[in-house]
């Protein structure tokens, strides 16, 4: 039975070792295939542990309501291998993913862990690199790369071992803002080619704005929100309180309004807005 | 900043660099073996012979091989000196004291700094032709045998291949550490020794501390790749013997015959 969500949780816990506090408590998710989420919330609410119980690089409380899905397969001991051939995750430090000696080996080290033959290895390698633009460093080290570059690296060893999830854990938070956007575009394009789903977990607002189809606002170990993004930024008193920066749109908004311009509630993109500022210039 | 590379490495084309690195690492283990075959002054000179045509067909700058011996000139000088007034023997030309300085010794002091010297020039061949991962490669291979005694050779090669590929890193850590504690008034330049072994320690505390962070990560990151140990694994890098290595081979085994005709029985 193949069912419209990739991925879906169900009332799961999670208490880190030595610590009384649940991290997660009663999360329920389902992410639907081919989708762009966001889960956003601030520092320790718990956003990155939800990603590491999805692929089992942790386990949650025991508790028999409790079921992680992936791809039509409940993960356990024994599904855990083929779950984490299905997700691949991109983590924030790029220094601190980057396993082999040279960008080429990096990009194999999934490859050899999965016993792929030599010469269909070689083939993979070359049509990564290709993909993210990084042949014409196949041979050079990690430590003459950028950060940027070394994220590519670490996309093109995780398409290498074809996924059907790409989870981005702060991919882009240690990089400038241009080789955020480049590796931003870079996984819309491989998401809208190969119909990935991508999972950015991120303070940035206006990345989800722009790119998500789903956001998921996490506060201290609890779902507080989901939907489509426009609708969930739209409650500013959340957003507030858990001490997310407003995104720049409805920001503007806010000041416009204030300002004593009347902006329709419908204007909810920054297209929209220019659009309707220029107009209602050449009204005046 | 200056990038560092560990080994010595230089990039180049030449017909040593085409060598397999387990070929040259098994070449310069023997060497060092059969220099000892050398006994007198014709099987000497073979050798040296042997050894300058390595040196030169690597086509590279002869400063390279003078930094790869200066360091241990000191210790080449000082074994000779020993060889030249501790040997006894043949025709004693000066004595004072325990010193003595005789035929023998004169001989023996030469071979000595022969010996030395050309065991240093054939080892900075194989290390500036070979790079530092070729040559982990080669010693895992070499270590392979081990297999059957339940040494885990391929961790062991995974763990080389990740200390190098991490030491660049480290590095500039460290330079970022210890720019952060000059701005704040540290010095290491200056003072006594003690002076300056404390301010070591500011730098390696965090140094440390960061590693171990990064070893957290990385195993993570490892986990989420696929990494459950070395059963199932292939590799991407294979090594492959080539034509190239049976030059290597032919090398070796002609300057050993001769070395055995003309050393003295």
């Amino acid at each position: 039975m193949a069912s419209n969500n990739i991925i879906s949780l169900k009332h799961v816990y999670f208490t880190y070792p030595n610590s009384k506090r649940p991290a997660l408590s009663d999360i329920n998710l389902d992410i639907k295939r081919g989708s762009w989420t966001s889960i956003i919330g601030h520092n320790g609410s718990g956003k990155s542990t939800i990603t590491r119980l999805i692929n089992g690089l942790l386990l949650p409380d025991e508790n028999q309501n409790t079921y992680i899905v992936v791809d039509n397969q409940e993960l356990s001991d024994d599904t855990v291998w083929n779950i984490r051939d299905k997700v691949g995750i991109v983590f924030q430090n790029p220094d601190n993913q980057f396993v082999g000696a040279t960008v080429a080996d990096d990009v194999a080290f999934g490859l050899e862990n999965r016993g792929i033959e030599h010469n269909e290895m070689k083939t993979r390698v070359v049509k990564a690199l290709e993909e993210v633009g990084m042949t014409e460093y196949a041979t050079a080290e990690p430590s003459n790369l950028s950060g940027g570059q070394k994220q590519r690296v670490a996309i093109a060893g995780i398409l290498a071992i074809r996924p059907k999830v790409i989870i981005l854990d702060e991919a882009t938070a240690m990089l400038d803002p241009n080789g955020r956007e480049s590796i931003l575009r870079l996984v819309k394009h491989m998401k809208e080619r190969d119909n990935l789903t991508v999972i950015s977990i991120t303070h940035d607002v206006n990345e989800s704005i722009e790119l998500a189809d789903n956001v998921v606002v996490v506060n201290d170990g609890k779902i507080l929100a989901t939907g489509d993004p426009i609708k969930v930024f739209e409650n500013q008193a959340m957003i507030n309180e858990i001490g997310l920066e407003e995104p720049f749109i409805f920001e503007l908004k806010n000041k416009l309004i204030k300002a004593g311009i009347n902006i329709p509630l419908e204007i909810d993109t920054e297209e929209k807005l220019v659009n309707y500022l220029c107009q209602l210039n050449s009204t005046m | 900043m200056s990038k560092i590379i560990i080994g010595r490495y230089i990039p180049g084309n030449t017909l040593i660099y085409k060598m397999d690195p387990r070929g040259k690492l098994l070449a310069t283990i023997f060497f060092v073996c059969i220099i000892f075959l050398a006994n007198n002054w014709l099987s000497y000179s073979i050798i040296c012979l042997f050894s300058l045509l390595a040196v030169w067909a690597t086509k590279l700058k002869p400063k390279v091989f003078w930094d790869g011996v200066k360091p241990l000139i000191g210790l080449i000088f000082f074994t000779s000196l020993l060889q030249l007034f501790f040997t006894s023997g043949g025709e004693v030309y000066w004595k004072w004291w325990i010193f003595t300085c005789s035929s023998y010794g004169i001989t023996n002091a030469v071979y000595i700094f022969i010996r030395f010297t050309l065991i240093i020039l054939i080892s900075t061949v194989m290390t500036v032709t070979t790079m530092p991962l070729e040559i982990a490669d080669a010693m895992e291979w070499i270590l392979t045998p081990l297999k059957i005694f339940k040494v885990p050779v391929d961790k062991i090669a995974l763990v080389m291949s990740i200390a190098l590929r991490f030491v660049p890193t480290l590095f500039d850590e460290t330079f970022k550490i210890m720019n952060a504690q000059r701005s704040r008034g540290a010095d290491f330049n200056n003072g006594g020794l003690i002076k300056r072994a404390k301010a070591i320690a500011p730098l390696l505390v965090p140094l440390f501390i960061n590693s171990l962070q990064t070893a957290v990560d990385l195993s993570t990151a490892m986990e989420a790749r696929g990494y459950r140990g070395s059963e199932g694994r292939t590799r991407y890098r294979v090594l492959n013997w080539s034509k190239y290595d049976l030059y290597n081979l032919g090398y070796f085994v002609i300057l050993t015959v001769l070395l055995l005709i003309f050393r003295t029985h």
